[in-house]
């Protein structure tokens, strides 16, 4: 059965599984193009928030996964955003109103004095165009560079998109060695009773099942357990498998197919953060909507007063669906392209210098510490917390970490 | 509603199945149709994931800012057809690879690089579009990542069985 395609077909060696990859991308764009475009819909209109309302102000995520995103002020600073842009409008009344009194005072002394030297109506508008220019300039560049105002924006006002871009970096470097494991397993089953090909296949198939049991009742488990409580399973998981390679797996004179049942590790792994991977992703691109009214105060979008409600709601819409792609691959690029390009070289170093287990031993420290930070951070309460105060900053004892199943009581809370 | 999920779970089947049989025989067909070392395949694919870093970010921003990711989604996966046809025609000039190993092995270089680069994209625009309908239609975005897991170990195991 082996290589038997080889072997009946007149096709090159290899060329089969590139047809494969050929045809499947084919056939899938060929069903992207003709499926009804209502598949295609990024965000919906009737989510986005009606005219002058801000998006729900709860104070923080609750500590269930959610895939609708709060913009993470306390309901004070909520009100004083409203307060802000009542304030504004205050203040342009008044200087229309001013403006207009000076236009009077100014065509009362054109009647009495002819040749007045003051400011005329046309150099009135002219200073007041020539002070707007450098606003309205601004405006046009942050509405040519949406999605950069909008990342600086969501940057500002949560710190949390730093800590899960760090988080996937790490975990991407953590998870790099898989290569390196089937090479340190070949060495460790060259001279013994040990099939390579078997011991190989093994690992693969229990990582694959394993993870596609994973992503089957993740949608149950997610219930269950909060976004820090994934992270900490991930983390110890991964560093328990590490641990177990850098001490008992190479030494002990176990057998070497206890690799498949270590490999598990690595299938909830990869099905918890690829999840999580997309709840983090719209969480954060939905939190553009939330920054409305301020592109409204900043000309990025214009009134529904001045454009009219249709067009309104187009430029909303755009803001809403600004950052999906964005946000979708900026995790994805922190784990699959810098995490694990750099680790596969610090893996490759450390291998190539001190052996196998030196470099288990290094991922092992590097995991641990991983998930010491992650629990300091968390502990902390800080900005970067999903557990953010704004107004008690204190300790919070493990407990509440460990048992944080209660859906928090916004009234209680947001004091 | 069922129609937008059943798309979703058969883009995860074949982008899966293509994706599988194309990385893992990726290092072996080099090493076949080209004169190039182990230590020069490995350097290429160390390269990789610092491609992505560049190139995946950068179009999935392009694709935001026109508000085009269906086209950019389709437009990625004709670019990898069209990419992977070099490594797909060369095996079928036997005359052509023993003679010019050189030019067979850089040929290889770009179409890796640029081939990883455009099924990265393809993947971050697929998974952007799957998530919101698994939002839009409140279902689980878990399950349709399900199948591309089991069409990805079938395939995998298949190919290397029947190819090796």
């Amino acid at each position: 059965m082996i290589g038997q395609f080889n072997e009946t077909s007149a096709l090159p060696k290899y060329t089969p599984g590139f047809i494969i990859l050929m045809l499947s991308m084919l056939l899938n764009a060929i069903l992207f193009t003709f499926w009804t475009k209502d598949a295609f819909v990024l965000g919906d209109k009737n989510k986005l928030p009606a005219d002058g309302q801000l998006r729900s102000a709860e104070c923080y995520d609750s500590a269930f996964s959610s895939l609708e995103g709060t913009l993470r002020m306390d309901k004070n600073s909520t009100k004083s955003e409203f307060k802000a842009i009542q304030i504004r409008q205050d203040l342009n009344n008044k200087l229309n109103n001013l403006a207009q009194l000076n236009k009077d005072q100014i065509q009362v002394d054109e009647a009495v004095d002819a040749k007045s030297s003051s400011l005329t109506e046309l150099d009135l508008a002219c200073t007041q165009q020539s002070e707007n220019q450098p606003v309205e300039k601004q405006a046009e560049k942050q509405k040519a560079n949406l999605q950069i105002t909008l990342l600086k924006m969501i940057l500002k006002e949560d710190k949390r998109l730093i800590k899960y871009l760090t988080l996937y970096a790490v975990l991407g470097f953590i998870t790099s060695p898989i290569g390196f494991l089937f090479l340190s397993i070949e060495e460790a089953s060259k001279g013994s009773s040990y099939n390579f090909s078997e011991l190989a296949g093994c690992v693969i198939m229990s990582q694959a099942f394993v993870e596609s049991f994973f992503f089957f009742i993740l949608p149950y488990a997610n219930k269950l357990m909060s976004r820090i409580h994934r992270v900490m399973l991930i983390l110890i998981l991964l560093s328990i498998r590490s641990v177990y390679y850098s001490t008992f797996y190479y030494t002990s004179g176990a057998s070497l197919y206890w690799a498949a049942l270590a490999e598990c590790a690595q299938g909830v792994t990869f099905a918890v953060y690829t999840t999580l991977n997309a709840e983090l992703s719209l969480m954060f691109s939905n939190l553009t909507t939330s920054f409305i009214p301020r592109l409204r105060q900043l000309g990025v979008i214009g009134d529904p007063s001045a454009i009219g409600d249709e067009q309104a709601r187009k430029e909303e819409a755009s803001v809403d669906t600004a950052l999906r792609a964005s946000l979708q691959s900026s995790f994805g690029t922190a784990l699959e392209g810098l995490g694990y390009g750099l680790g596969c070289l610090a893996c490759g170093l450390v291998y190539d210098s001190y052996g196998h287990i030196n470099m288990w031993r290094m991922m092992a420290v590097v995991t641990l510490l991983a998930f010491a930070l992650h629990l300091l951070v968390e502990l902390s309460q800080s900005k970067y917390s999903d557990l953010y105060r704004a107004r008690r900053r204190s300790l919070v004892i493990p407990v509440t970490i460990v048992t944080c199943y209660d859906k928090p009581e916004l009234e209680q809370d947001c004091h | 509603m069922a129609s937008i999920v059943i798309l979703y779970y058969l883009h995860y089947i074949l982008i899966a199945s293509g994706i599988s049989s194309a990385f893992s025989l990726l290092g072996v067909t080099i090493h076949e149709y080209t004169d190039a070392s182990q230590g020069e395949i490995g350097l290429l694919l160390m390269s990789l994931p610092f491609v992505i870093t560049v190139a995946r970010p950068y179009f999935c921003y392009l694709a935001d800012k026109h508000a085009a990711h269906r086209r950019y989604f389709i437009a990625s996966l004709i670019c990898i057809v069209i990419t992977y046809l070099p490594m797909f025609a060369i095996p079928f000039f036997p005359s052509f690879y023993p003679n010019h190993g050189r030019v067979s092995w850089w040929i290889m270089v770009l179409v890796s690089i640029v081939g990883t680069a455009t099924i990265e994209v393809a993947l971050s625009l697929g998974d952007t579009l799957a998530v919101n309908a698994a939002d839009r239609t409140n279902s689980a975005f878990g399950r349709m990542r399900t199948c591309g897991t089991l069409s990805w170990g079938i395939v995998c195991s298949r190919i290397g069985f029947a190819l090796v």
